[in-house]
């Protein structure tokens, strides 16, 4: 028999039972939202990775307080070691690995621009941190050296703050920003960087000149921080011990500081998103499976109950390949059904996620995927029913009652 | 005139449990082209096993089937597959339609099964509809025909291949009298234009209709004239000549 009489013989079949082939795909088609869902998720988690680390080079290393030593100890963080510009000039003095490295601090603070107030970030920096940080500038000037030692109040904001509250980047630089009852003049809006930065984005910062913060804004409870850059992703590790040997002297007790470099917290980010991925992915596949069984239990039982229309297509005629290709192909429609209504039910779902704190990217691949392993499953799953059926006697399946 | 097939010395024997069961005994039997021949017997007798044996649908334990120039015995289960779906028009007590199908989806099945086109398939099913009168109930489902359209259904299923041997179970067995009479009918003018007609029956009634009947009894096979001829009221009635008689079994 043709493949298309074939075809229109199974939709025969089908449409008899609609309400059977509904509960068989069942499985399959959570077996699909699942694959799509968890492939979205995996992918949303790496380019959260990605938007966190940014274009940031792997050779950028991190001076952060090891907070949780501070409450462990039960110190005072008013007590804590700050770096200051001594230790920050100490450690670039002793360190020929670095290429450059500063302070920084981040905090925060109510912010008024062109008549709104809102809670923004704000983060202290040198000239140097469009370089170290790779924050081009989109449009004005940067924070000079002029701008820390005059400790002068300009500021550098990100492109989301500039057009939230201005409307275009062109439109806010010269405009003020009050801060603390502190006028501010913008003088330079950041290029976009992307929104899938969790917590501080640089699109939505407002940068001012570090001496400025640390004068006006900075309380006892700020802890400056640092970041560097490596001469070479091969001097990393080089620059890191060295930085840590240089704070071990400087400071009372070195290890209240830790050094990281981004190439390890890429990495490290990765792996779990990585581990997150395999955990989900194996979920997905649990849930093919047990649609799977369901699938070859209806068929088993199909079989059963249309012995007798075995038997009479035998009578007729029917080869054992007809009657297999009959079969198996059901069993592929019903699962190509169950996945695409599990793919289109993924994309009217997937919206939904954002009222989670679940990050998800949607992919054409995911999708594709999980028709794959929806027609792959009914394929597997379908293959012994569909030889059993083949192998039946005809005078034994024609007076089957 | 040549003959359509013939079976010689067969045995067919089932296990049934412990038991072996000797169905058919060294049974022999000859058709020919444009026969209309009724096989008679009462149920038990083995007459359902030797129609699978004709059919194709069952293999022999011992002796031979030639069917016109094939060495039937000689089949394996994709011969067997071509044989009843190109030489075997099947009719069965019960009209085995498939009830999903409408009655042209059932009329159309075997020339399908052969890979020809639905629309040829469709041509040549509507002139066997035509030919049982069903014309306009083809887009029907047999839960919408009565026994005795369904009946006609699946003569025009076994007419549609232009098989060789109408081979059918009972026909008449589910159906009212004046219905199997109409049926009866269509076979007599079924065969009238040329069709070899195989005819499984208990009932010496529905026997009276063919050209000859051959008894079965017990696995062993018999004409009209031998001695076992309880399940034949009217026998003798039968108008066919001497030479066809005794041609039929050896």
């Amino acid at each position: 028999m043709n493949l298309i009489e074939t075809l229109r013989v199974i939709w025969i079949n089908l449409m008899q039972n609609k309400f059977k082939v509904m509960l068989t795909s069942l499985g399959i088609i959570v077996g699909a939202v699942t694959i799509v869902m968890v492939i979205a998720i995996g992918k949303g988690g790496e380019d959260e990775i990605a938007g966190q680390f940014g274009d940031l080079s792997a050779a950028t290393v991190y001076v952060n307080p090891d907070y949780s030593k501070a409450f462990l100890g039960n110190t005072d963080i008013t007590q804590f070691p700050k770096l200051t510009e001594e230790i920050e000039g100490q450690i670039r003095e002793e360190n020929p690995f670095l290429k450059s490295i500063m302070r920084v601090m981040y905090t925060g603070d109510e912010v008024t621009m062109n008549g709104e107030s809102n809670f923004v970030n704000i983060t202290g920096v040198f000239p140097e941190y469009e370089e170290i940080s790779n924050l081009p500038l989109a449009l004005g000037d940067n924070i000079t050296q002029d701008d820390i030692d005059n400790k002068s109040r300009v500021a550098v904001i990100g492109d989301k703050l500039a057009t939230q509250y201005f409307g275009t980047a062109e439109n806010a630089i010269g405009k003020a920003v009050k801060i603390r009852n502190q006028t501010y003049t913008i003088v330079g809006v950041l290029e976009r960087k992307g929104d899938a930065i969790q917590g501080m984005s640089a699109d939505d910062t407002v940068f001012l000149p570090y001496s400025t913060v640390e004068e006006r804004l900075m309380s006892d409870f700020d802890l400056p921080q640092m970041v560097g850059l490596a001469k070479d992703i091969a001097y990393v590790d080089k620059a890191v011990e060295r930085i840590q040997s240089t704070l071990n002297y400087v400071l009372d007790d070195g290890s209240t500081y830790t050094v990281e470099d981004a190439g390890s917290r890429i990495e490290a980010a990765t792996e779990s998103a990585h581990t997150m991925n395999m955990l989900l992915v194996s979920v997905a596949v649990i849930v093919f499976i047990v649609g799977g069984i369901g699938i070859m239990n209806v068929l088993f039982v199909s079989v059963k109950e249309r012995t007798k229309e075995i038997g009479i297509l035998k009578a007729l005629g029917s080869s054992k390949r007809d009657i297999m290709a009959q079969f198996l192909l059901e069993s592929i429609m019903i699962s190509l059904f169950g996945g695409g209504v599990g793919v289109l039910l993924s994309i009217l779902l997937m919206p939904l996620m954002q009222y989670t704190d679940i990050p998800v990217s949607p992919t054409m691949g995911g999708k594709l995927l999980a028709l794959f392993f929806s027609v792959f499953t009914g394929t597997l799953f379908g293959f012994y029913p569909a030889y059993k059926a083949s192998r039946l006697k005809p005078i034994d399946a024609l007076s089957y009652e | 005139m040549q003959n359509l097939f013939t079976l010689q010395g067969v045995n067919k024997s089932y296990h049934m449990g412990q038991e072996q069961l000797h169905v058919l005994k060294d049974v022999c039997l000859e058709v020919r082209r444009g026969e209309y021949l009724t096989i008679l017997g009462p149920s038990g007798s083995g007459k359902s096993t030797l129609m699978n044996i004709i059919g194709c649908m069952d293999n022999l334990d011992t002796g031979s089937y030639q069917f016109e120039d094939i060495a039937v015995h000689k089949c394996n289960d994709n011969e067997l597959t071509w044989l009843r779906n190109k030489k075997i028009g099947f009719i069965f007590q019960k009209y085995h339609l498939i009830p999903q199908y409408s009655a042209l989806q059932n009329v159309i099945m075997p020339l399908l099964l052969r890979g020809m086109s639905r629309a040829q398939a469709t041509r040549e099913a509507q002139q066997s509809i035509d030919l049982v009168g069903l014309s306009d109930r083809m887009s029907h489902k047999p839960n919408e025909l009565s026994g005795g359209q369904q009946q006609r259904v699946a003569i025009a299923r076994a007419l549609v291949t232009q098989p060789a041997l109408l081979l059918a179970d009972e026909p008449t067995g589910a159906l009212d009298s004046a219905t199997g009479k109409e049926i009866l009918a269509l076979f007599r003018r079924l065969n009238d234009a040329g069709n070899t007609i195989v005819m499984i029956s208990h009932d010496a009634n529905v026997a009276a209709q063919s050209h000859r009947i051959i008894h079965i009894n017990d696995g062993w096979l018999s004409d009209e004239n031998s001695d076992i001829q309880t399940y034949n009221p009217r026998h003798g009635s039968q108008p066919d000549t001497a030479s066809q008689k005794t041609m039929g079994i050896c």
